[in-house]
């Protein structure tokens, strides 16, 4: 438990700022109040320091034994979740009380009751501790409360995001679903708990191993043993998987993305695209770790207990192609990106169906955690440009420019903006050699790799759908024209979200250059954060210390025997 | 170092031209272009022509370690002719623009010179990924140049184009990441160096642990991506849509080197990685062919468009072309490269005349064109010459290559006569793929007849051009020339060319020429036979997870 | 890339210095031929390159006048300059080739289609621009290059209408183009190089037919005449690749040897591989096309369109004797084939018939005179059908000047008349002032086409005829009867036409058009009339005689068709100064797979009056007079006006067959409706299938997601319940599909 204490010190990091935050906001001095955006980011990014074992031990706060044990997950999730984070934070800075402040700037008294920056910001960075909290997570509870404290803060940031009727609307609609999925996980986890008598992940998988739960074996065809579990543990896996699809927005829990993601401001939506799909992701990890990618009792088969494969399989199909012929409709640019936003998860489910493996080409939970980046990355710029345009509505208040119509041109006419569509769009679509194919090639490596070739086919297919409205996105600033009619969008005062398109752009290029390192880290945190949750603490140490190193050859550091034997 | 140059300084150019200023932006590019002409002449006299075989000019630094990408660039002598013909059609492009192109100058001759540079990859790429990266970048600039400067229809041609090329190829990358992931499978010896590797060389010698069926699966999808580019007959459709809609440069790159991405890549990947089910399949894939030679070319025979006409044409080529490389002897794949070649040089002449016709008339429509020649005798002459050397007169360059490729399969498991060689097509096949130069003499004939020769008509309300003269120019002279001298010369004196592609072509066959029905004949594969289903090991991976 | 330059230039220099290369070429002839040695005394023939290079020359030039715009004669002189040294040099070149003794002769030229894929024999492919001069080719060249330069002399004439808007470069840029692929075709020493020539002088033929460009019809005759081209060229294509596969090489030298080797075996008994017999029958197509046979002959006819002295050249004397040529050059691979060689003599009898009987009907003397040609080119077939070589080959030798002289004749008359060409309109030109020197060219021509006694036609016709008595074959009596018919026709014929428009009144209806078949545009008449000041109405119309050019080349190949005779006499022990070419070249192969030696002399007889060739003398003879006093008495005798004959009663009581063969018998529309009309409704067939069937499929993959897309967007109902509850479906749904999972999988066997 102490042990875990020293690996939090980013969460800390960043509960303090919270706390803080929630004071600064309410201060009388709009300088002061002004400095919450700056302060926020200055958390965030000391969190991600901090959450780098080597700074941490630079400032003593690990000694160097537990940093070389310290498992090598949180830190990638932390200082990637940060980073993320500090990519959007200029993009989100002024969601809330503009009205406030400027009047507050015309001379009118302010009013701390109806500030609401402080808790913005403070929900913002405790969303971001809770997720945070989900990589580091062992335990059934921890978990479950993990990724609560991710999600209810950002139901109430989607309410704030706007004045409009239509965020509050979207703010009570992502609540109930929300607590209907929460619901959900947590019947899971009790399942889970009665089936197998713990809550530890590391519990769990050595009952799986031990082959308690497991109630029997048929065979099926070519000789492939087909183990059954306990209904109750099978149900409860259910349970869970389905309840934190609702934070990947996965189907069958998918239908809020849409109406949530346009119902609030583009710079929450692009939030929400983001974290608390990181968290659901890292649950998901570390849960179906729990369930190994082993069979029970002999080495045989090598995928997930049946059940849960077929269950993931039918998840991430239905997944990628329901969000893409959806967002083939939609004529609203947000809209496109939320159901984008579930097809992205579609492909990630299948490399999480993948599962763990020798190389990061053929590891599908790194591939998961690579994808996460590149996702947030192209996400964010894509959710910038749209937050950064503004029109004129029929009721003469100024609005997000989020029809494609809108978008016409933009390359001539905000040129910065447009381009930076154009590359998140195509760094979404994962055309070469943006940053985006190098996170979808993990993707289908792994998927082939373990042998679920239909799924990569349906993946392919999907894809390349997929150009279909990332093509519109892309073309409509660079090729189409504007008709004169229609009015033309104005850039939005808040000059930090072109900070954040043009950074986010920059980044789906320049990213490509650390591929290799990037990809080996996450490799490396999914293999270790899998063999914590299946071997324990101790065993790992016993085994797999030093941790194998990773080269081009996936087999180095393997003993011969197995290579004789394939 | 001299291919890198290749690579590069068209996309420098690219970017040159694009933040430079709109008026002279043409003059800049086509600056551009000839320098990377005056490279690709360099290289061609710094190659070693005495071991064309080998990759040449070679360059490469690691990319991605762990999946053995690596950006790897070289050239043997199919890649640099293939280069050269890029090369030299780039200033020809920009300079045949000229006159045609009057809004956003910049973004067209940009998207111009980097589609010539990602062409050049494709064909220098020594590393699948890398090969498949710009394979797909050729997508970008190419949608761009049809859906801003396209005819009516634009916005259709270019989605279309991109989405069928697009849904193709990424099948191909799944094909080829299998093999990739087949070879992990590997038992790692001296001869093979298991884990992860994209580069070709390694990857040629996977395909002998792979069941028949395995590669069946993985030729297939290379077909997805590779058959849609050629374009091969059922999947062709999008071709011609693209032609008629794309601005004359764009279609010259199109037919000229973008339809050889495809068939240079089934020479350069599906040979190698699925050697035994190319086998299996060239039957068909030379049956599909000849269909689409006859179906193509009777097609054109009914078109009232011209440059509809040559874009169907173009399936009816590259329908031999496809032929002569299924045949999978010397003369019948060295006929399909030098096809490639010709093909380029013609065809692209050929929309480029009816380019210059077009931008003096504003139609291409065949009722409203006729009798051309009494009024603008340049033009008809090089149309006239370009036709002839696309329908194959013996001493143009067309000619050698359809011979080649129509003997090469005749020969293919013709074993009974001293000429014959190993293969599985034989005489039918070039007996049906021959009676496509009657077809091919009656569209191309139709159309010269009705546009070039004949009385002369013109469209009602036609106005002469403001600034174009009657006959061509100089610049359109000087455009059209090089080509025909290109014909000319490939067509009277194709030795070098031929005897350049010797080596390379006879050491990429040794992939096959092992599973050929009568193998024990010929006297290769000091190679085992590849091994029953059983032995390939397709499990491991996920066996030792 | 340097050094392939390097080495064509070296080529290039030594060839032209030195003869024919020694070594692997000169292998021992198959047949008798001594060996042929370029021992350093053997005479150089390395200016053989010269012959094909300077009519390329004079292409070259004119296509640079061409540029220039020029609009004087320098075209026509020039090529008559080039084509006169052309053809001085193929007289050296044969006589050089004779008086060495040697077989024949190859000089090398360059590379031109080279490529290796292993060691030995048929794992290499080389066709050089290497030219092979043996007596059949030295014959070809001799008339080919003659008549070339006598015919360029005469159209620079012809042709002075075109100097105004310098189109006459054109002209002699393609006649010169013509001649290079002629000798290319004849003198190439592989068959890839003969089909270079094969499809160089198709595509001449196209360009010269399609002369009058703003002309449809001559357009359309030109597109007729190179596309059935390509058909016969398929044929030929395939059978150049069966050559290869089957001798593993194309080049005359290797395949002559392996050919003997062949006959020795068969002779042997052995029996001829399929794909060896296969060569001949396919080679047989190429030819029908080229020489318009029977079933391709079609296009000549139309290919009149073309201005006369290309009619002359190349649609009567050169172009289309290439089909005789080819078999002739190859007939030892059809010796042994007998199959083929019974092909090709019934293919030659019937189409001799069938375009004798059409040229007995129609009234435009150019196409009679097109008729005839094909008649006569079907009497060659079938000479070589019955193997007589010899007679083919002269036959083609006299041919071509006496054809020549009536095409050019004909072109005259189309020249002065305003390109009338009816013979009902034109009547009595022997009275017309200045029409001497044509009428008497016309009447020996019609004296040598008729094979009259003693003139050249009347000894080679006689060979092949008499040959086909001689031969065993099936029905090859019957094959000589109809030829004995044909003859008779021909006499008719062509004295029909030569009576009305010579003989008789004098009377002359101008045509259409100025300056031979020449549409003007407005402006252009009125300037032609100024220079020729003829005018449209027949009132004061005056025919406007033949100049000094015309006259003179009529003249010498007057002299010519006469001369022609006189090689019949020469070398008599070979049947003539041209059978002692064909003696000695590989054509003279008569050995039959089954071994029946067929030489002339084993004694057949005619219906029992004894050796058919000295009975054919007499017959052959009293037939033509026959035929042609049946012409007299119908067109000439008693004839009052142009347009009327006592032929005309006849005609009537003839009625529906008369018609039938005006009008062709209707060949031409019958093709139509068999082959063209059917393609083309496959083509929009097809054009129809690609837009909906197989771009329909593609449009429907492409239209699925978005279909499937709007049937799911109503779950997006913005319902907060409706979210739920599709939710908790989902859940139940997917609970339930975990739990069957196990036994889903094993129920699908994995």
């Amino acid at each position: 438990m102490k042990e875990k204490l020293l690996l939090l010190h980013p969460e800390i990091a960043l509960f303090a700022g919270a706390c803080l935050l929630m004071v600064l906001g309410l201060s009388k001095s709009a300088t002061l109040r002004s400095l919450c955006a700056p302060v926020t980011g200055l958390v965030i990014l000391i969190a991600g320091l901090l959450a780098i074992p080597e700074v941490a031990e630079r400032l003593g706060l690990l000694t160097a034994e537990q940093r070389s044990t310290a498992p090598l997950l949180l830190p990638y999730a932390k200082a990637m979740v940060a980073g993320v984070a500090l990519l959007l934070l200029p993009l989100m800075t002024g969601v809330v009380d503009r009205a406030l402040e400027s009047r507050a700037v015309r001379g009118q008294p302010f009013d701390p009751g109806r500030s609401l920056r402080g808790e913005f910001y403070a929900f913002l960075l405790f969303s971001l501790t809770g997720v945070m909290l989900c990589a580091s997570a062992d335990d059934l509870i921890w978990l479950f409360l993990a990724l609560e404290l991710t999600s209810l803060p950002t139901y109430i940031m989607v309410a704030l995001s706007t004045e409009r009727l239509r965020s509050m609307e979207a703010g009570v609609k992502y609540f109930f679903l929300g607590a209907f999925g929460a619901a959900t996980f947590l019947m899971g986890f009790a399942l889970l708990y009665g089936a197998a008598g713990t809550t530890s992940l590391t519990g769990l998988s050595q009952m799986m191993t031990l082959g308690i739960i497991e109630t029997g074996a048929t065979e099926a065809a070519r000789g492939v043993q087909v183990y059954e579990l306990s209904p109750m543990f099978i149900a409860g896996m259910t349970l869970a998987v389905l309840g934190i699809a609702f934070k990947i927005a996965a189907v069958p829990m998918h239908f809020y993305a849409a109406d949530v993601y346009q119902g609030a401001a583009a710079p929450v939506s692009a939030y929400l695209a983001f974290a608390p799909k990181a968290a659901g992701f890292f649950a998901l990890v570390s849960l179906l770790s729990a369930v190994t990618w082993y069979a029970p009792i002999d080495g045989g088969a090598t995928t997930l207990p049946e059940s849960l494969r077929v269950l993931l399989w039918v998840m991430a199909a239905l997944t990628m192609t329901i969000g893409n012929v959806l967002a083939l409709q939609q004529r609203s640019a947000k809209r496109i990106l939320a159901y984008s936003s579930i097809a992205h998860s579609g492909y990630m489910l299948v490399a999480l169906m993948a599962g763990p493996g020798r190389s990061p080409a053929s590891d599908g939970l790194g591939a998961v955690l690579f994808y996460l980046l590149v996702y947030g990355v192209s996400n964010a710029g894509a959710f910038a440009v749209i937050g950064a345009l503004e029109k004129r509505n029929a009721r003469g208040e100024m609005v997000e420019a989020e029809n494609l119509d809108d978008l016409r041109g933009l390359c001539r006419s905000h040129p910065l903006l447009g381009w930076s569509l154009v590359i998140s769009a195509l760094g979404l679509l994962g055309l070469p050699p943006l940053f985006g194919f190098w996170g979808k090639l993990p993707l289908f490596s792994s998927g082939l790799a373990a042998g679920e070739i239909a799924l990569v086919v349906i993946l392919a297919i999907n894809s390349a759908a997929a150009a279909f409205y990332y093509l519109r996105l892309a073309a409509a600033p660079l090729l189409d024209r504007l008709d004169d009619h229609q009015p033309r969008p104005v850039e939005s005062t808040l000059s930090g979200r072109r900070v954040t398109a043009v950074l986010s752009a920059i980044a789906a290029i320049g990213l490509v250059a650390f591929t290799a390192p990037l990809q080996v880290t996450t490799h490396r945190a999914a293999e270790d954060a899998y063999q914590r949750v299946t071997l324990g603490e101790r065993a790992r140490d016993v085994i797999f210390r030093p941790a194998p190193e990773v080269a081009s050859d996936e087999r180095a550091g393997e003993p011969v025997a197995t290579a004789a034997e394939r | 170092m001299l291919m890198l140059a290749l690579l590069l300084i068209p996309l420098i150019g690219a970017v040159v031209v694009a933040v430079g200023g709109e008026r002279e932006s043409k003059h800049v590019a086509l600056g551009w272009t000839l320098l990377a002409c005056v490279a690709a002449v360099a290289s061609v006299f710094a190659f070693n022509w005495s071991d064309a075989a080998t990759a040449q000019f070679e360059m490469r630094a690691p990319f991605l370690p762990h999946y053995g990408i690596n950006l790897w660039i070289a050239a043997d002598s199919v890649s640099l002719l293939l280069v050269l013909l890029t090369a030299l059609l780039g200033p020809l492009c920009v300079l045949g623009s000229y006159s045609s192109v009057h809004h956003r100058q910049r973004l067209y001759y940009a998207s111009l010179l980097a589609l010539q540079s990602f062409v050049t990859g494709v064909f220098l790429a020594q590393d699948v990924i890398l090969f498949y990266v710009f394979f797909e970048l050729t997508l970008a600039p190419m949608f761009v140049l049809i859906r801003e400067w396209g005819g009516a229809n634009r916005k259709k041609a270019s989605v279309k184009f991109f989405l069928y090329t697009f849904t193709g190829s990424i099948l191909t990358l799944a094909g080829v990441i299998y093999v990739a992931w087949a070879r992990t499978g590997l038992i790692e010896t001296a001869a093979v160096n298991a884990g992860w590797t994209f580069s070709l060389e390694f990857l040629t010698d996977t395909a002998r642990f792979m069941s028949s069926s395995e590669q069946t699966v993985v030729l297939l999808a290379l077909l997805a991506g590779f058959a849609v580019k050629v374009p091969l007959f059922p999947v062709h459709t999008w071709l011609p849509l693209a032609h008629t809609e794309a601005p004359t440069a764009g279609s010259v790159v199109l037919a000229g080197v973008l339809l050889k991405l495809g068939t240079y890549a089934l020479y350069k990947i599906a040979i190698p990685l699925a050697p035994a089910a190319f086998v299996a399949f060239a039957p068909y894939v030379a049956a599909v062919s000849i269909i689409g030679i006859l179906y193509a070319g009777l097609i054109c025979w009914t078109q009232r468009d011209v440059k509809k006409l040559v874009a169907y044409s173009s399936v009816s080529h590259l329908g031999f072309c496809i032929l002569g490389l299924v045949a999978m002897n010397a003369v019948g794949v060295g006929g399909s490269i030098l096809y490639m070649i010709n093909h380029g040089l013609s065809t692209g002449a050929l929309f480029l005349c009816i380019g210059m016709i077009y931008e003096r008339y504003h139609t291409r429509d065949m009722d409203e064109l006729g009798g051309l020649a009494s009024k603008m005798p340049v033009w008809a002459f090089f149309m006239v010459f370009f036709s002839l050397a696309s329908v194959g007169l013996p001493g143009l360059n067309g000619f050698v290559s359809e011979f080649m490729c129509m003997l090469g399969a005749f020969q293919a498991g013709a074993a009974w006569g001293p000429g014959g060689t190993g293969g599985v097509l034989g005489p039918w096949f070039a007996a049906f793929a021959a009676t496509g130069m009657v077809v091919g003499a009656m569209y191309i004939l139709y159309m010269v007849g009705k546009v070039v020769f004949g009385p002369l008509t013109e469209p009602r309300g036609h106005h002469p051009h403001e600034t174009l003269p009657t006959d061509l120019n100089l610049r359109e002279i000087t455009v059209l020339t090089p080509l025909a001298v290109a014909c000319l010369v490939l067509g009277v004196y194709p030795t070098p060319v031929i005897r350049s592609l010797e080596a390379p072509i006879i050491e990429q066959l040794a992939h096959v020429e092992r599973y050929f029905p009568e193998a024990e004949a010929v006297e290769t594969s000091e190679l085992e036979r590849p091994e029953p289903a059983g032995a390939s090991i397709v499990a491991a991976e996920g066996g030792l997870r | 890339m340097l050094e392939p330059v390097a080495q064509l230039a070296t080529r290039l220099l030594s060839s032209a210095a030195l003869a024919a290369e020694p070594g692997e070429k000169a292998v021992a002839h198959p047949i008798q031929l001594p060996e042929l040695t370029n021992a350093p005394g053997g005479p150089s023939l390395a200016y053989l390159l010269l012959i094909p290079l300077l009519p390329l020359i004079g292409a070259v030039l004119c296509a640079i006048y061409r540029a220039l715009g020029l609009r004087n004669k320098s075209a026509a002189w020039t090529s008559v300059a080039l084509l006169a040294a052309s053809f001085i040099l193929s007289v050296m070149a044969c006589l050089d080739v004779v008086a060495s003794g040697t077989g024949r002769a190859i000089v090398h030229g360059f590379e031109w289609i080279n490529m290796t894929w292993g060691a030995g024999e048929g794992r290499s492919i080389s066709a050089d621009f290497s030219f092979y001069l043996d007596p059949i080719s030295g014959l070809w060249m001799l008339f080919v290059t003659g008549l070339a330069t006598l015919i360029a002399l005469y159209a620079s004439e012809y042709m002075s209408g075109d100097v105004r808007n310098a189109r006459i470069n054109r002209f002699y840029g393609a006649f010169c183009l013509f001649v290079f692929s002629m000798a290319c075709l004849v003198m190439g020493d592989n068959l890839l190089l003969l089909f270079l020539g094969w499809e160089g002088v198709g595509l001449c033929s196209y360009l010269l037919i399609g002369y009058y460009h703003d002309k449809p019809s001559a357009v359309a005759a030109a597109k007729k005449a190179f596309i059935l081209n390509r058909v016969g060229d398929v044929g030929l294509a395939l059978g150049i690749m069966f050559t290869f596969v089957a001798f593993g090489s194309i080049e005359y030298d290797v395949i002559f040897r392996k050919t003997a080797e062949l006959q020795e075996a068969a002779l042997a008994g052995a029996t001829i591989p399929w794909f060896v017999e296969a060569i001949p029958l396919l080679f047989m197509v190429g030819a029908f096309g080229k020489s318009a046979q029977l079933p391709l002959y079609v296009w000549l006819p139309d290919a009149m369109e073309g201005p006369t002295p290309v009619s002359a050249l190349i649609h009567a004397a050169t172009m289309v004797t290439a089909g005789v040529y080819l078999i002739a050059r190859t007939l030892p691979l059809f010796a042994l084939n007998p199959d083929a060689l019974v092909w090709v003599a019934w293919i030659g009898g019937l189409t001799a018939l069938l375009a004798a009987t059409i040229g007995m009907a129609v009234f435009d003397i150019k196409r009679i005179m097109a008729y005839s040609t094909v008649s006569q080119l079907g009497y060659m077939f079938l000479g070589l059908g019955v193997l007589a070589p010899t007679g083919a080959a002269y036959h083609v030798f006299t041919h071509a000047f006496f054809k020549a002289t009536l095409f050019l004749a004909c072109g005259a008359v189309m020249h002065g008349f305003a390109g009338q060409l009816d013979l009902r309109k034109l009547s009595g030109l022997w009275g017309v002032k200045g029409w001497k020197v044509v009428s008497a060219a016309m009447l020996v021509g019609c004296l040598c086409l008729a094979g009259v006694p003693f003139t050249s036609g009347f000894f080679s016709k006689d060979q092949i005829i008499a040959e086909a008595f001689v031969t065993s074959g099936p029905g090859y009596t019957l094959l000589g009867l109809i030829a004995l018919l044909t003859a008779g026709l021909t006499a008719y014929y062509s004295f029909r036409a030569y009576f009305r428009v010579f003989h008789g009144p004098v009377e002359y209806h101008p045509g259409a058009d100025h300056h031979g078949d020449e549409p003007l545009a407005e402006e252009e008449a009125k300037e032609n009339e100024v220079a020729h000041g003829h005018a449209h109405d027949d009132r004061h119309f005056h025919p406007h005689a033949p100049g000094w050019a015309i006259n003179a080349v009529l003249a010498v190949l007057l002299v010519g068709s006469l001369l022609a005779a006189v090689p019949y006499f020469i070398d008599k022990d070979h049947k003539g100064w041209v059978g002692g070419l064909v003696h000695a070249s590989p054509t003279d192969a008569r050995v039959l797979p089954d071994g029946a030696q067929v030489i002339a002399g084993a004694k057949h007889s005619f219906f029992g009056l004894g050796d058919p060739h000295t009975v054919m003398y007499f017959v052959s003879g009293a037939i033509a007079l026959i035929g042609i006093a049946v012409a007299w008495w119908l067109h000439l005798a008693g004839r009052t006006s142009a347009a009327h004959s006592r032929a005309d009663a006849l005609k009537r009581r003839l009625g529906a067959i008369g018609r039938a063969a005006e009008h062709k018998w209707y060949v031409d529309e019958i093709y139509n409706v068999i082959f063209r009309v059917p393609l083309l409704v496959l083509a929009n067939l097809f054009y129809l299938l690609d837009k909906l069937l197989i771009d329909g499929l593609v449009e429907l993959f492409g239209a699925l997601p978005r279909w499937f897309g709007r049937r799911v967007q109503p779950i997006q109902s913005g319902s907060l319940q409706g979210y739920a509850a599709g939710m908790a479906a989902g859940v139940a749904l997917l609970l339930f599909l975990a739990w069957a999972a196990p036994a889903l999988v094993v129920w699908m066997g994995r």
